[in-house]
């Protein structure tokens, strides 16, 4: 049902990329280079957070692909 | 020049808040439904579109917590309460991979709570009432902090009137009345209309009091971070606390049952992934009320504002003081009812998911031929004393640190992922390992918190351990998973019993 072997795979990756930097909190608990005034830490995050559509919505993309390609095999429902 | 109240702002604030009432009578008669179905009055009828449905789940994260608990202990403690912002991003990535596989089986075999998924998939009514009472009594301190939000606005609105106590007591008992009774009589569909316009006002009010400040206040950021230095960075000794409050929350929001509520009322799984993948967008927006939280102390005039107020509450009063400091009358009156809708219309949602609950899989257990009427009547009523419950919440943390309020539910809703989660993807456990590591998780959960407090007053949610200061709800997640997966490997498999003796 799956067109690409790889595929879970790189879903996997960008669903836990995002959340397993934000763990790292050690690396980005830093003053500087700060940002208009803002630490280092502020702002990353602020950052990181927007950043986290860009796999997100990979993810999404692909999977409802991935979906759309198994729906006709297993009779789901649209 | 510090604010005192003012008749331009309250008349502002009174018409916009008309408009609101207006959109939530008027949404009770749109795509009319018989509200007196408790379908109807608890589930819009389950016809919102993906627009809608994405503005349901948007309202879980544009509440209280947002506005006015997570600013208040960004003031009161710096770095730590800014785990809100990784929190949110990774909550969806935890959406992304459990919902649409929630929406999916639900879809199939009509399941409306996670309760409903949980009785049939591991066959146990004892298992689905402790998920339901667990996700009704985890509701309650999140609903407490949204009245503690409707009074922060409203208190603030109010100084000068007569003095901060009595202002502040006028307050709570006003925004309690006005919430029994929006939930009362518009029921999920009014709820979800006027979150469209709650949202307007809040993005609104976020971007205009963002630009305000920093216009006002040159070098706004190096004058707030100068005045507290020790805002800049976490305290080393705290990273393992604020990676597991992340976690935890980022577990956490999606098993409340309201969330579940705004999740299945999507069209599709696509549509869950679409409207999920886009919300940390939504999310920036709680980024920069965080923010406000540090930003305060280079507005001198918004900080003698909040310094009226006992310590125990100035924090509640940052974002609120900051409106009607920067902004002209006329604009505060609107961004303070944005913040004030902005805990009343989740706390409706709160409360109606959690009348669902107790009637379809509490009440119902016990008396299946419950007439629709009866039924109905009895969410009502009931969601109105959860609410009296919620109140009692109110009183149990220093508003300040409001945001416990929503750790406290976090705690305790957590320890449904072993059932709810984990339950989507395996079959492998046994009704009584959940059962059991759900009471101990739950036991746990409480006492850890009681003790971490000095059984007084809320002020924290993190417990001491050798690992440094952990976030409760994912300790006692830990021990409760423990317990999940001995008690399912050691009680002998029954099943394959009577399929064999089935098949011979």
């Amino acid at each position: 049902m799956v067109q690409w072997k790889g595929l879970y795979g790189v879903l996997a990756i960008l669903l836990i990329v995002p959340s397993l930097v934000d763990f790292l909190v050690w690396t980005y608990n830093v003053p500087s280079p700060s940002l208009g005034g803002l630490p280092f830490f502020w702002w990353f995050q602020i950052f990181w957070l927007g950043f986290s559509v860009v796999p997100y919505a990979a993810y999404a993309i692909l999977a409802n692909r991935d979906e759309d390609q198994s729906a006709p095999a297993s009779g789901e429902m649209p | 020049m510090t604010y005192t109240f003012d008749t331009t702002v309250l008349a502002t604030f009174l018409i916009f808040f008309a408009i609101f009432v207006f959109l939530g009578f008027y949404a009770s008669r749109w795509r009319r439904g018989d509200l007196n179905k408790i379908h109807e009055w608890g589930l819009a009828g389950r016809r919102l579109g993906a627009t809608l449905a994405f503005f349901l789940v948007g309202a879980d994260l544009y509440t209280a917590y947002t506005f006015v608990a997570v600013p208040s202990g960004v003031y009161a403690k710096g770095a730590l309460y800014f785990f809100a912002v990784p929190y949110v991003s990774m909550t969806f990535a935890v959406a992304l991979f459990f919902m649409p596989k929630l929406w999916k089986v639900s879809r199939e075999r009509g399941y409306v709570t996670a309760s409903d998924f949980v009785k049939d998939q591991f066959n146990s009514r004892t298992l689905a009432i402790l998920v339901a009472i667990t996700g009704i009594v985890a509701e309650l301190p999140y609903i407490a902090l949204q009245i503690v939000g409707m009074q922060a606005v409203l208190s603030a609105m109010l100084v000068g009137v007569s003095n901060v106590t009595q202002v502040s007591e006028i307050a709570l008992v006003v925004s309690f009345i006005i919430l029994a009774a929006f939930t009362f009589t518009s029921g999920l569909r009014g709820a979800t209309l006027t979150a469209v316009f709650k949202d307007i006002l809040i993005w609104l009010t976020v971007i205009v009091v963002t630009v305000a400040i920093l216009l006002e206040v040159s070098g706004g950021f190096s004058t707030a971070f100068a005045a507290k230095p020790t805002y800049v960075t976490l305290p080393n000794s705290l990273a393992p606390g604020y990676a597991t409050l992340v976690l935890g929350s980022a577990l956490a929001l999606y098993l409340y049952p309201h969330s579940v509520n705004g999740v299945l009322s999507n069209r599709s799984t696509k549509d869950v992934r679409k409207s999920t993948a886009i919300l940390p967008l939504y999310g920036l927006g709680l980024a920069f009320l965080a923010l406000f939280g540090v930003l305060i102390f280079a507005v001198p005039s918004a900080l003698s504002f909040v310094h009226q107020f006992p310590a125990s509450s100035q924090g509640i009063e940052v974002v609120p003081s900051l409106i009607l400091t920067v902004l002209p009358n006329w604009l505060a009156g609107i961004a303070l009812l944005g913040i004030f809708i902005g805990g009343l219309v989740p706390a409706a949602i709160m409360a109606i998911a959690q009348a669902n609950l107790l009637t379809r899989n509490i009440i119902k257990e016990f008396r299946p031929n419950l007439n629709p009427k009866t039924e109905t009547d009895i969410a009502k009523w009931a969601s109105a004393i959860f609410k009296f419950i919620a109140l009692g919440f109110v009183f149990a943390v220093p508003a300040t640190y409001a945001i416990q309020l929503q750790l406290l539910g976090g705690v305790l809703i957590l320890q449904l992922l072993p059932s709810v989660f984990i339950g989507l993807y395996t079959k492998w456990w046994r009704k009584e390992g959940l059962i059991a590591g759900l009471l101990l998780g739950v036991f746990t959960g409480v006492l850890f918190a009681l003790e971490a407090n000095k059984f007084g007053p809320l002020v924290t949610s993190l417990y001491s351990t050798t690992f440094g200061a952990l976030y409760i709800a994912v300790i006692s997640l830990a021990i409760n998973l423990l317990v999940c997966v001995v008690v399912s490997a050691v009680i002998p498999r029954k099943r394959e019993a009577p399929l064999a003796a089935t098949s011979s």
